[in-house]
Protein backbone atom coordinates (compact mmCIF):
# COMPACT_ATOMS: atom_id res chain seq x y z
CA UNK A 1 0.00 0.00 0.00
CA UNK A 2 0.86 3.61 -0.44
CA UNK A 3 0.85 4.97 3.33
CA UNK A 4 3.90 5.48 4.93
CA UNK A 5 4.33 3.99 8.93
CA UNK A 6 3.72 7.96 10.22
CA UNK A 7 0.90 8.72 7.61
CA UNK A 8 -0.61 5.62 8.71
CA UNK A 9 -0.12 6.30 12.36
CA UNK A 10 -1.55 9.44 11.69
CA UNK A 11 -4.95 8.07 10.40
CA UNK A 12 -4.99 5.70 13.57
CA UNK A 13 -5.00 8.73 15.82
CA UNK A 14 -7.25 10.72 14.12
CA UNK A 15 -9.83 7.96 13.94
CA UNK A 16 -9.48 7.04 17.89
CA UNK A 17 -9.64 11.08 18.26
CA UNK A 18 -13.20 11.28 17.34
CA UNK A 19 -14.76 7.65 17.03
CA UNK A 20 -13.52 6.54 20.03
CA UNK A 21 -12.24 3.28 21.04
CA UNK A 22 -13.48 0.53 19.02
CA UNK A 23 -13.12 1.11 15.54
CA UNK A 24 -11.39 -0.80 12.72
CA UNK A 25 -9.78 1.24 9.67
CA UNK A 26 -9.36 0.02 5.93
CA UNK A 27 -7.48 1.66 3.19
CA UNK A 28 -8.76 0.54 -0.17
CA UNK A 29 -9.14 2.52 -3.63
CA UNK A 30 -6.08 3.45 -5.52
CA UNK A 31 -3.80 3.42 -2.71
CA UNK A 32 -3.52 -0.39 -1.95
CA UNK A 33 -1.68 -0.55 -5.02
CA UNK A 34 1.96 0.15 -5.28
CA UNK A 35 2.30 0.43 -8.87
CA UNK A 36 0.13 3.24 -9.41
CA UNK A 37 0.90 7.03 -8.16
CA UNK A 38 -1.03 9.82 -6.32
CA UNK A 39 -4.93 9.56 -6.07
CA UNK A 40 -6.90 10.31 -2.82
CA UNK A 41 -6.36 8.38 0.09
CA UNK A 42 -10.01 6.45 0.65
CA UNK A 43 -10.44 4.95 4.13
CA UNK A 44 -13.27 2.85 5.17
CA UNK A 45 -13.94 2.72 8.87
CA UNK A 46 -16.49 1.19 10.90
CA UNK A 47 -17.00 2.41 14.90
CA UNK A 48 -19.72 1.76 17.72
CA UNK A 49 -21.27 5.35 17.55
CA UNK A 50 -20.37 7.46 14.55
CA UNK A 51 -21.47 10.77 14.77
CA UNK A 52 -21.93 12.65 11.36
CA UNK A 53 -20.26 15.74 12.60
CA UNK A 54 -17.01 13.62 14.08
CA UNK A 55 -17.11 12.29 10.40
CA UNK A 56 -16.79 15.63 8.78
CA UNK A 57 -14.43 16.40 11.59
CA UNK A 58 -12.05 13.99 11.10
CA UNK A 59 -12.12 14.25 7.63
CA UNK A 60 -10.99 17.96 7.61
CA UNK A 61 -8.25 17.09 10.06
CA UNK A 62 -6.86 13.87 7.82
CA UNK A 63 -6.67 16.17 4.95
CA UNK A 64 -5.12 19.05 6.82
CA UNK A 65 -2.56 16.84 8.47
CA UNK A 66 -2.03 14.55 4.79
CA UNK A 67 -1.94 17.33 1.91
CA UNK A 68 -4.22 15.03 0.60
CA UNK A 69 -7.93 14.44 -0.64
CA UNK A 70 -9.71 12.17 1.55
CA UNK A 71 -12.66 9.98 0.91
CA UNK A 72 -13.73 9.01 4.54
CA UNK A 73 -17.09 5.92 4.62
CA UNK A 74 -17.77 5.63 8.12
CA UNK A 75 -20.63 2.72 8.56
CA UNK A 76 -22.54 3.04 11.45
CA UNK A 77 -23.71 -0.49 13.34
CA UNK A 78 -26.87 -1.66 11.36
CA UNK A 79 -26.14 -0.21 8.01
CA UNK A 80 -25.31 -2.11 4.90
CA UNK A 81 -24.10 -0.40 1.47
CA UNK A 82 -22.26 -2.05 -1.10
CA UNK A 83 -19.42 0.25 -0.81
CA UNK A 84 -18.74 -1.25 2.51
CA UNK A 85 -18.68 -4.39 1.12
CA UNK A 86 -16.35 -3.50 -1.64
CA UNK A 87 -14.13 -1.97 0.65
CA UNK A 88 -13.52 -5.01 3.29
CA UNK A 89 -13.28 -7.07 0.50
CA UNK A 90 -10.86 -5.00 -1.46
CA UNK A 91 -9.16 -2.62 1.25
CA UNK A 92 -5.75 -3.47 3.40
CA UNK A 93 -6.65 -3.50 7.12
CA UNK A 94 -4.87 -0.81 8.64
CA UNK B 1 -30.16 35.38 -2.55
CA UNK B 2 -30.67 35.90 1.20
CA UNK B 3 -33.60 35.88 1.20
CA UNK B 4 -34.08 32.91 -1.12
CA UNK B 5 -32.07 30.99 1.49
CA UNK B 6 -35.00 32.20 3.86
CA UNK B 7 -37.76 30.60 2.11
CA UNK B 8 -35.99 28.02 1.72
CA UNK B 9 -35.50 27.17 5.03
CA UNK B 10 -38.81 27.41 6.28
CA UNK B 11 -40.41 25.21 3.84
CA UNK B 12 -37.73 22.27 4.65
CA UNK B 13 -38.47 22.65 8.32
CA UNK B 14 -41.71 21.62 7.64
CA UNK B 15 -39.97 18.33 5.86
CA UNK B 16 -37.00 17.73 8.09
CA UNK B 17 -36.08 15.23 10.03
CA UNK B 18 -36.93 12.49 7.23
CA UNK B 19 -38.01 9.14 8.33
CA UNK B 20 -39.32 8.28 5.67
CA UNK B 21 -38.17 9.08 1.78
CA UNK B 22 -40.54 7.29 0.07
CA UNK B 23 -43.17 9.24 1.41
CA UNK B 24 -41.26 12.53 0.58
CA UNK B 25 -43.60 13.86 -2.52
CA UNK B 26 -42.12 15.29 -5.97
CA UNK B 27 -42.73 19.06 -4.62
CA UNK B 28 -40.93 18.05 -0.96
CA UNK B 29 -38.01 16.75 -3.35
CA UNK B 30 -37.88 20.25 -5.09
CA UNK B 31 -37.77 21.95 -1.81
CA UNK B 32 -34.97 19.99 -0.19
CA UNK B 33 -33.21 20.17 -3.63
CA UNK B 34 -33.61 24.14 -3.92
CA UNK B 35 -33.08 24.80 0.12
CA UNK B 36 -28.92 22.23 -0.94
CA UNK B 37 -28.62 24.23 -3.93
CA UNK B 38 -29.43 27.50 -2.20
CA UNK B 39 -27.53 26.85 0.83
CA UNK B 40 -24.35 25.93 -0.97
CA UNK B 41 -24.38 28.92 -3.52
CA UNK B 42 -24.80 30.79 -0.14
CA UNK B 43 -21.72 29.40 1.65
CA UNK B 44 -19.56 29.95 -1.86
CA UNK B 45 -19.97 33.55 -1.89
CA UNK B 46 -19.23 34.16 1.25
CA UNK B 47 -15.96 31.79 0.92
CA UNK B 48 -15.74 33.97 -1.94
CA UNK B 49 -16.25 37.39 -0.58
CA UNK B 50 -13.84 36.62 2.69
CA UNK B 51 -11.17 35.85 0.13
CA UNK B 52 -12.11 38.91 -2.01
CA UNK B 53 -11.99 41.25 1.44
CA UNK B 54 -8.50 38.83 2.69
CA UNK B 55 -6.78 39.96 -0.55
CA UNK B 56 -7.59 43.53 -0.53
CA UNK B 57 -6.49 43.59 2.91
CA UNK B 58 -3.47 40.83 3.51
CA UNK B 59 -2.94 38.92 0.40
CA UNK B 60 -3.04 35.88 2.20
CA UNK B 61 -2.28 32.68 0.48
CA UNK B 62 -3.48 29.74 1.18
CA UNK B 63 -7.36 30.16 2.06
CA UNK B 64 -6.28 28.90 5.90
CA UNK B 65 -4.88 32.42 5.92
CA UNK B 66 -8.31 33.80 4.36
CA UNK B 67 -10.49 31.77 7.65
CA UNK B 68 -7.88 33.01 9.94
CA UNK B 69 -7.86 36.67 9.03
CA UNK B 70 -11.76 36.43 9.11
CA UNK B 71 -11.25 35.38 12.33
CA UNK B 72 -9.07 37.97 13.31
CA UNK B 73 -11.78 40.71 11.90
CA UNK B 74 -14.30 38.50 13.86
CA UNK B 75 -16.28 37.98 10.89
CA UNK B 76 -16.24 34.23 12.20
CA UNK B 77 -16.27 32.75 14.81
CA UNK B 78 -13.66 29.84 14.14
CA UNK B 79 -12.45 28.80 11.33
CA UNK B 80 -13.32 25.41 12.36
CA UNK B 81 -16.42 25.74 12.20
CA UNK B 82 -16.34 26.93 9.19
CA UNK B 83 -14.14 24.55 7.65
CA UNK B 84 -17.26 22.23 9.09
CA UNK B 85 -19.81 23.98 7.34
CA UNK B 86 -17.95 23.78 3.94
CA UNK B 87 -17.45 20.00 4.09
CA UNK B 88 -21.30 19.73 4.99
CA UNK B 89 -21.63 21.53 1.94
CA UNK B 90 -19.45 19.04 -0.14
CA UNK B 91 -21.07 15.92 1.37
CA UNK B 92 -24.64 17.01 0.94
CA UNK B 93 -23.51 17.54 -3.06
CA UNK B 94 -21.65 14.38 -2.98
CA UNK B 95 -23.97 12.03 -1.91
CA UNK B 96 -27.46 13.05 -2.62
CA UNK B 97 -29.68 10.33 -2.97
CA UNK B 98 -27.40 7.77 -1.60
CA UNK B 99 -27.64 6.95 1.85
CA UNK B 100 -31.22 7.96 2.86
CA UNK B 101 -30.34 8.11 6.42
CA UNK B 102 -27.07 9.81 6.17
CA UNK B 103 -28.69 12.44 3.25
CA UNK B 104 -31.66 13.15 6.45
CA UNK B 105 -28.97 14.11 8.98
CA UNK B 106 -26.77 16.03 6.91
CA UNK B 107 -30.31 17.94 5.54
CA UNK B 108 -30.99 18.28 9.46
CA UNK B 109 -27.68 20.06 9.97
CA UNK B 110 -27.92 22.31 6.82
CA UNK B 111 -31.12 23.74 8.97
CA UNK B 112 -28.96 23.83 11.86
CA UNK B 113 -26.34 25.95 10.31
CA UNK B 114 -28.21 28.20 8.32
CA UNK B 115 -28.50 31.08 10.90
CA UNK B 116 -24.54 30.55 11.08
CA UNK B 117 -24.71 31.39 7.53
CA UNK B 118 -26.19 34.11 8.09
CA UNK B 119 -24.84 35.91 10.64
CA UNK B 120 -21.60 35.64 8.83
CA UNK B 121 -23.05 37.29 6.15
CA UNK B 122 -24.64 39.97 7.84
CA UNK B 123 -20.92 40.42 9.77
CA UNK B 124 -19.23 40.50 5.97
CA UNK B 125 -21.98 43.17 5.05
CA UNK B 126 -21.36 45.12 8.20
CA UNK B 127 -17.82 44.86 7.31
CA UNK B 128 -18.09 45.85 3.84
CA UNK B 129 -20.33 48.83 4.71
CA UNK B 130 -17.46 49.86 7.57
CA UNK B 131 -14.34 49.48 5.04
CA UNK B 132 -15.34 50.09 2.00
CA UNK B 133 -18.68 51.95 1.89
CA UNK B 134 -20.39 48.91 -0.03
CA UNK B 135 -24.08 48.61 0.38
CA UNK B 136 -25.47 45.75 1.99
CA UNK B 137 -26.54 42.85 -1.23
CA UNK B 138 -25.29 39.27 -2.11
Amino acid sequence: MRLTPSQTQLITDSVHRYFGTQFKIWLFGSRTDDCKRGGDVDLYVEAEHPELLDELRCKIILEEALDLHVDLVVKKPGQSYPIHAIARAEGILL
Amino acid sequence: MEGYLAWSLVQVGQIVPIRDWAAITPEQHESLAAFRVRFSEFQEHLDKTMRAIAIEEEDPEPFGAVLAFMEKLGILDSTEHWKLIRELRNSVNQEYEENPARLSELFRQLIAETPTLVGIFERIAKYGVKAYGYPKTI
